[in-house]
């Protein structure tokens, strides 16, 4: 409760600075002689000033809401294009997925029917299900919100690669994304990257696929994906989707 | 700390929770909820620091956007879900004078980003007096926000209130006592 304190003159206003110069007179000469409005004003003249800086807030325009949450919206979805100009530092959403057992045999059944007779003698030696992987790896995009993860067995003298994500947006007809093995150094304008195969999405969003490469991924240790216009253009000289989160 | 005013403890838990939510990925209510919080206080900030109602809407959109994708940096131990959302704010905002470096300042005195960052800090110090006088009760309340919202004199108080002009004098007084100990509460006066 605030203490009840009698002052002789209008101290509020003239803190305030709300008084006239005549009036400002007649407080100043009382100050200079009561002890007791001295102090009161004395107290009270930090909260006079902060008050004079006092900034209301502004109702922003009513659709300004709608264009904020559809821009984070645009992002958290994936919009490519606004992936890529969001340009963010890594946010890496941690991941955990099991790697399903069924996922695992369906993918081996399917390139084993994939890659048909030439890939035979590779399959041959493949246990059936993913041996020992030599690489398990976590991608993001910048924003962290949408993410794949990746696994790399050998098989016989060369790799399989199986990716699965959810969060791949559908891309326009003639658009796809392409996986690529990254090696040290690379960067736009100076790639070291080879492709491991490019993929769409089903029509649920998902992408589960498996792609065999004669990759050492010792020596590409990182995977990124990329989104490409469908130009024919072979080179890799897109942005990265995803990447490989660094352990 | 992050930049910013603290703010009452069950607020600051309930943006947090807000601010947790949105961190762990959901872009809808939760984000939504805290837009309504900011958004007002956001644009009027960036009305006063941009001086441009087209930069201001800009700040208050570019503010979420941010906060989505650095949501998961939010340590409720260093300070409050607001403070930590306008320190992105005063970021936003440094970013966005720097890249309109041409463009003339009203209201910005030079050029520094330290300068914005001043500006800023100073805004949402009065931000928060502002909102210390709403938390007043009605009988301090009405008296500084006449005066605030609409600069009326001693006598069009008096008579808008229907209290006698000597009662107008004693609440501006005392509202003065009762707002001096809401800022100190609030940490925003020693």
């Amino acid at each position: 409760m605030t203490e009840r304190v009698e002052v002789h003159v209008d101290l509020g206003n003239y803190l305030l600075g709300r008084l006239d110069q005549r009036e400002r007179a007649f407080v100043e000469e009382h100050l200079g002689s009561c002890e007791r409005c001295r102090a009161a004003a004395a107290e009270l003249e930090a909260t006079a000033a902060l008050l004079a800086r006092a900034a209301a807030p502004v109702a922003p325009p009513a659709d300004l809401e709608q264009r904020a949450m559809s821009a984070v919206r645009d992002l958290a979805e994936g919009n490519p294009a606004r992936l890529e100009a969001a340009g963010a530092r890594p946010r890496v959403r941690p991941r955990t997925w099991a790697w399903p057992r069924r996922l695992a045999v369906t993918g081996a059944a399917a390139a084993a029917l994939a890659v048909g007779v030439f890939g035979g003698m590779l399959l041959a030696r493949d246990p059936g299900l993913p041996g020992t992987p030599e690489l398990e790896t976590t991608l993001a995009s910048a924003n962290g919100t949408a993410g794949a993860s990746a696994r790399v067995t050998r098989v016989g003298a060369g790799r399989v690669v199986q990716l699965r994500s959810d969060d791949l947006p559908i891309l326009p007809k003639g658009e796809y994304y392409a996986l690529w093995f990254v090696g040290p150094g690379d960067r736009r304008g100076a790639p070291n990257r080879i492709s491991a195969g490019t993929f769409h999405p089903d029509e649920d969003g998902r992408s589960n696929v498996r792609f065999t490469a004669a990759v050492d991924p010792e020596k590409y240790p990182r995977l990124t994906v990329t989104r490409e216009p469908g130009d024919g253009d072979p080179r890799p000289n897109r942005p990265d989707i995803l990447r490989s989160v660094q352990p | 700390m992050y930049a910013g005013t603290p703010t009452p403890v069950a607020v600051t838990t309930e943006e947090a929770v807000l601010l947790g939510q949105v961190a762990a990925g959901d872009h809808g209510t939760p984000l939504a909820a805290l837009y309504d919080r900011y958004a007002s206080s956001l644009y009027g900030l960036g009305l006063r620091l941009l001086g441009d109602r087209g930069m201001a809407e800009e700040l208050v959109q570019e503010t979420f956007v941010r906060l989505w994708r650095s949501a998961q940096r939010f340590d409720p131990e260093r300070g409050s879900a607001r403070a930590f959302t306008f320190t992105i704010a005063r970021r936003a905002a440094v970013d966005m004078l720097r890249r309109t470096a041409s463009r003339p300042l009203p209201t910005v005195e030079g050029d520094t980003d330290e300068a914005v960052e001043e500006e800023f800090d100073s805004l949402v110090l009065g931000l928060g007096v502002r909102e210390a006088v709403g938390a007043l009760a009605p009988k301090h309340r009405e008296v500084l926000e006449l005066i605030l919202e609409e600069d009326l004199a001693r006598p069009e108080i008096a008579e808008r209130l229907g209290i006698p002009l000597g009662t107008v004098k004693t609440r501006i007084f005392y509202g003065l006592k009762a707002l001096r100990l809401e800022l100190e509460e609030r940490g925003l006066l020693d």
